[in-house]
């Protein structure tokens, strides 16, 4: 909502430059989106009278001009034919600048001008080309034209709340401004002439559906002659933000403008039947509307109707059939109030948003539709020379009118913090033009409010305790922390959580934040079947893009792409994570479950090219590793990795993970095919948990094991045994012939090759040992190992390599 | 030894002079002098005994033999502060031999980093955890009665044009806010209640530098027994110290939000210019950082709380924009594309 400073000052008395008042609006809770300073394109040209008119002794083409300016004459050559003596024109004297070109004296085929008269196209009043402006009489001779049309003027452009539609009118400001500079509001009076014809016998209206149409009312205005709108208006719709039309609609336009009401004009005699019926649209009607579009309507649109078909969408945007046009004769000017919910209903249906429907939906005064039509009809009579028809149509069933709420003085102050008389709230209340009373109610001292019908938002207590607040000033309330204990603080899962992340860190992987959303396609790339439960998803109904139409069921896609885009970027060591929600559609529940899981990605080298240190490229046992610590953190003990068939997995190179017999998530290489259509150069390994699980199988209390002083002995086994017996299986038989007293266990070699024959493989371990009883003796550490290499020969035919 | 004659002193002080200085001449290591030291000059030493035991020898020859005795202390303390000296300055030369590059890189300890959103999100949590506050987290899938419905946010509530929602279903909406959770919430658990709830939220919105489809939020609220607007004003301005340095100044201004009534923004000290005036802050000074006010009667009305016992306030701020103002990053689209140049420099 657009308001230029000067005509606020023509609604109101208040005594603050621009910037101040600017101030007070966002104190009082009107935000001042911007205030712009708007500069007329010319400079001292003035309003002036042409006295005479000859012909340039030297010139055909060209006339001499006498003009008064005030102060003194000036004689002007001109070679427009438009002009007459006894016209008022705007005249640039020497000096003067127009749209940055600074005007001299110029002699022009042997004669001196002393000024130039200015077109439209000129002054930017305009788009005519040809001819002088020709102002009209009531233009004050002499005076400074930029001036008297109040071009240089500033603007503001407020964010109107959604509860305050009165303010989507300059009326409605303007009493802001009253309220909070205790100054008077002055709205403009109402008089005009009526002829003797009688409304009611031209035209009938018929409201058929009065929960739509709460009210409609109505004038008809005879023998229009259309002109053109004039330059005061034209330099108000365009600072405003409105292009100007023609006269009929820029006066309905400066009306809705300024009293907030939207207001629509027909032309009256392309009203059929001469018949206005508010009626719900039939299935199947369709209207062609100003913006020159053909729109299919349902019965649950509102239109205004002649006695056929519908001329308007109520609210929403009129009929391009009944339009006023340059040869409108007659009209007809609806002043209407609509639901405000069907408005928005309509209006969101057909995607058609304008000044008209934006108010409405808001919720209007229905109160308020006289004064606006009475307004229209002034001004159009007042510069068109029409006739009013006599009297008003107005179709309003059931009137609204003003209602009292109540306002306990101790509640605003608790609810304010502040310590507020009840004199300075009955003022505040007062500056809003609300009537205030005191009255006293079961040994209480309250203040009776009646709220007029322009605020349709004060309906409780506490709104009028907000407008209490809001002009008392917010920079009045003090500051006092609230004294209060509670058990505050984290819970434990997001402390685990934290301490997760953080883990993750530790070990160099960098934390990233994908969309929550995906694209269907990325199942493909993932190369998953069409039965794959990750394709039952949770879709969105009114996705913003292709690529986010759904809710996504799986981490790895997003990995994916950032591992794909930083390679693009020249990254070549990637290691990442994300800990986030995934959606899964859940039976016999409305809401989807939304599990937190945890993708790891690693691609490229673990580290980078380093002078001391060898480069390695990111393999399964990085991840491995990172799991494990995860696990050390959480303490969890049984984790157990089996191979995996999946997909998006390398066959060889995967497994599930268990925690016990729980299905904690996967982790491996993904499937080179996956790897190539996510355009991958490099292999990369990909770990997915759900962390639910992770949390659940945490463990929560750890207690101190007694350290045991006695020295450890050491010793190292390499046995040479098959191929694919696994490591777990000679860690398990270990693990469980060292017993107790086995402390550590270190895998530190695995080795193929010769000497070590075919299909075998040398491994090497060190096993350390000790005792919470005493000192080992070489005896009984030897005992040990010969029983567990006896163990390994025995279930894994394993040797002992020489 | 009492009996230790003249001669035998003067034979043992010369045997010492002679093999003192063959073993310090042998000695390759500081310690070594030390024990040479100790051997004949220390607080038991032969040199020093000999010294001590000079009232067994006749009086007229005790100065004789306590010169002689003494020049010989002298003479092998001498060679052995020489000798120390020496072997002092031959270590230094040899450790300097070993010398490195100091300026050659470090070895490559891995250290990732938390994304800037987790690492604001959790610096504004333990704001609030200092004053008591718990983390409270919920749906993203919301049903329209909480996301909307419960906030005082009706179908037809012009306040539903204000934010284009992303729907599942028509009653199923990604929530638009995180204060759903705090519905949820009050609905289970006893009064007092103070919560922030940090999560991801929807939007019908177009990415670009300022806007996103998904982003961040927290939200905070406090019901008590009198809470009011200057308990508000108080803990954001705590909030606001904290997060942007002592003596950050913010204001509240009048705003409206339908869940709650009295509404405010809260405007901070612009950070560019700390409140001078310039093109990141519209020559106002100030930057609107979050959406505040007191709980509106009617929420806590249906949830079955009395309103006219308890009150509250509540709160709600983008994560990414107090993470842009902080940091001065000039565009919303970093925070999802995780480029790692980005994610390297917090």
């Amino acid at each position: 909502m657009k308001v230029p400073y000067k005509w606020l000052k023509k609604y109101v008395d208040f005594d603050l430059s621009s910037q101040e008042l600017a101030d007070k609006f966002n104190v009082t809770g009107t935000r001042v989106e911007t205030l712009t300073f708007r500069k007329s394109t010319f400079s001292d040209v003035l309003v002036g009278k042409i006295l005479k008119i000859e012909p340039h002794p030297k010139s055909e083409e060209l006339f001499l001009c006498e003009l008064d300016i005030g102060k003194e004459n000036l004689s002007i050559i001109c070679g427009a034919h438009n002009i007459n003596e006894g016209d008022i024109v705007p005249v640039a004297i020497l000096g003067a600048k127009i749209k940055n070109i600074t005007l001299i004296e110029k002699e022009i085929k042997g004669v001196i001008s002393e000024g130039m008269l200015c077109s439209p196209m000129e002054l930017d009043l305009g788009e005519e080309e040809a001819g002088i402006l020709i102002l009209d009489k009531t233009f004050e001779i002499g005076r400074d034209l930029a001036e008297a049309l109040e071009i240089n003027d500033h603007i503001y452009d407020f964010e109107i709340t959604p509860i305050r539609p009165d303010c989507l009118g300059l009326i409605g400001i303007a009493r802001e401004v009253a309220a909070f500079s205790n100054s008077s509001l002055k709205i403009p009076e109402i008089t005009f002439k009526e002829t003797y014809i009688k409304i009611d016998d031209i035209v009938q209206v018929i409201v058929e559906d009065r929960e739509l149409c709460p009210r409609y009312s109505a004038r008809v205005v005879e023998n229009i002659k259309m002109r053109k709108t004039p330059l005061w208006l034209q330099v108000l719709l365009k600072s405003i933000g409105i292009r100007p039309i023609n006269y009929l609609a820029d006066i309905s336009n400066f009306v809705m403008w300024e009293t907030g009401q939207p207001l629509h004009v027909f032309d009256f005699e392309k009203i059929g039947g001469k018949k206005v019926i508010v009626r719900r649209a039939r299935e199947g009607e369709k209207i062609l509307n100003l913006d020159g579009k053909l729109r299919d309507l349902d019965s649950s649109m509102l239109v205004i109707a002649d006695e056929k078909d519908p001329i308007a969408i109520a609210g929403v945007m009129g009929g391009l059939d009944s339009e006023v046009t340059s040869s409108t004769k007659s009209i007809l000017i609806e002043s209407a109030n609509f639901n405000q919910a069907n408005i928005m209903r309509t209006s969101k249906k057909l995607k058609l948003r304008n000044e008209a429907s934006n108010r409405f939906e808001k919720g209007l005064d229905p109160n308020s539709t006289i004064f606006a039509l009475e307004r229209c009809a002034q001004l159009i009579t007042n510069y068109m020379n029409a006739d009013i028809i006599s009297g008003v149509i107005d179709v309003y069933h059931s009137p609204v009118f003003t209602w009292n709420v109540k306002l306990r003085p101790g509640r605003a102050n608790k609810i304010t913090g502040v310590n507020i008389s009840k004199k300075k709230m009955k003022d505040i209340l007062s500056s809003l033009e609300l009537e205030v009373k005191e009255v006293k109610e079961d040994n209480e001292e309250l203040i009776n409010v009646g709220i007029p019908t322009f605020r349709m938002d004060l309906r409780k207590e506490i709104d009028l305790i907000e407008e209490i607040a809001r002009l008392y000033n917010y920079d009045n309330i003090p500051s006092i922390l609230p004294i209060h204990s509670q058990k505050g603080g984290l819970s434990r899962r997001q402390n685990l959580i934290r301490n997760i992340k953080e883990t993750i860190t530790s070990q160099g992987f960098y934390e990233v934040w994908n969309f929550a959303f995906d694209h269907p396609n990325n199942f493909d790339l993932l190369c998953l079947s069409e039965k794959d439960s990750l394709r039952n998803v949770i879709k969105l109904q009114n996705p913003i893009s292709k690529e986010h139409t759904i809710m996504r069921t799986t981490l790895i896609s997003g990995l994916l792409n950032s591992i794909s885009t930083n390679m693009m970027k020249g990254e070549t060591s990637i290691q990442i994570f994300e800990i986030a929600k995934v959606f899964r559609p859940k039976e016999d529940q409305l809401l989807p479950e939304e599990p937190l899981y945890l993708g790891v990605a690693a691609c490229g080298l673990i580290k980078h090219t380093h002078w001391l240190e060898k480069v390695e490229e990111v393999d399964f046992y990085l991840l491995k590793g990172l799991l494990e610590k995860i696990c050390e953190l959480l303490y969890i003990k049984d984790l157990k990795l089996l191979t995996l068939s999946h997909p998006s997995f390398h066959p060889g190179k995967s497994a599930r993970i268990l925690i016990g017999r729980r299905e904690l998530g996967k982790l491996g290489q993904i499937h080179p095919d996956v790897q190539n259509n996510f355009q991958i150069d490099l292999p990369v390994f990909i770990m997915e948990l759900d962390c639910n699980i992770l949390i659940e199988e945490s463990q929560k209390q750890v207690y101190f094991k007694e350290i045991i002083k006695h020295p450890k002995s050491t010793i190292d086994l390499s046995i040479v045994i098959d191929e694919d017996v696994s490591w777990s299986q000679i860690s398990d038989i270990v693990k469980e012939v060292g017993g107790t007293g086995l402390e550590e266990l270190r895998l530190f070699d695995i080795y193929r090759g010769s000497p070590i024959e075919k299909d075998k493989k040398s491994v090497a371990f060190k096993l350390s040992f000790r005792d919470p009883e005493g000192t080992l003796t070489d005896r009984e550490v030897n005992m040990i190992r010969n029983k567990i290499v006896k163990n390994l020969k025995e279930k894994l035919n394993a040797k002992l390599r020489e | 030894m009492n009996e230790k004659s003249f001669e035998s002193y003067l034979k043992d002080i010369e045997k010492y002079l002679k093999n003192s200085s063959i073993e310090v001449e042998k000695a390759s290591m500081i310690e070594k002098l030390e024990e040479i030291y100790h051997y004949y000059l220390g607080r038991k030493g032969n040199i020093t005994h000999i010294l001590r035991s000079l009232s067994s020898i006749p009086e007229d020859k005790r100065p004789i033999i306590g010169k002689i005795a003494n020049e010989a202390s002298e003479q092998i303390g001498k060679i052995i502060n020489e000798k120390r000296d020496y072997l002092k300055e031959k270590r230094i030369e040899e450790i300097l031999e070993e010398k490195i590059d100091v300026t050659l890189p470090g070895r490559q300890l891995k250290l990732g980093k938390l994304h800037l959103l987790t690492k604001t999100i959790n610096e504004i949590t333990n704001i609030f955890i200092g004053m008591g506050y718990i983390v409270v987290e919920g749906p993203e899938v919301e049903l329209d009665y909480y996301n909307f419905e419960a906030l005082n946010i009706p179908p037809d509530h012009p306040a539903r044009t204000l934010q284009d929602t992303l729907f599942i279903t028509d009653r199923m909406p990604l929530r638009t806010h995180t204060s759903p959770v705090q519905v949820r919430y009050m609905e289970k658990h006893k009064l007092p209640i103070y919560l922030i709830s940090p999560g991801r939220v929807y939007r019908r919105d177009n990415i670009d530098s300022t806007h996103s489809s998904m982003f961040t939020q927290i939200e905070g609220l406090a019901v008590d027994k009198d809470i009011s607007m200057a308990h508000l004003k108080a803990t954001l301005e705590v909030f606001a110290e904290k997060v942007f340095g002592e003596g950050t100044k913010i204001r509240l201004l009048p705003g409206y939000f339908p869940y709650t009534e009295p509404s405010a923004e809260v405007l901070v000290q612009c950070q560019e210019c700390m409140g001078k005036g310039c093109s990141v802050c519209k020559r106002s000074g100030w930057i609107e950082i979050l959406g505040s006010g007191m709980v509106h009667p009617h929420i806590l009305e249906n949830i079955g709380i009395d309103s006219e016992e308890f009150t509250g306030f509540a709160f709600g701020m983008g994560v990414e924009r107090i993470a842009m103002l902080k940091y001065k990053i000039n565009d919303m689209r970093l925070f999802f594309e995780n480029d790692l140049r980005f994610l390297r420099q917090f």
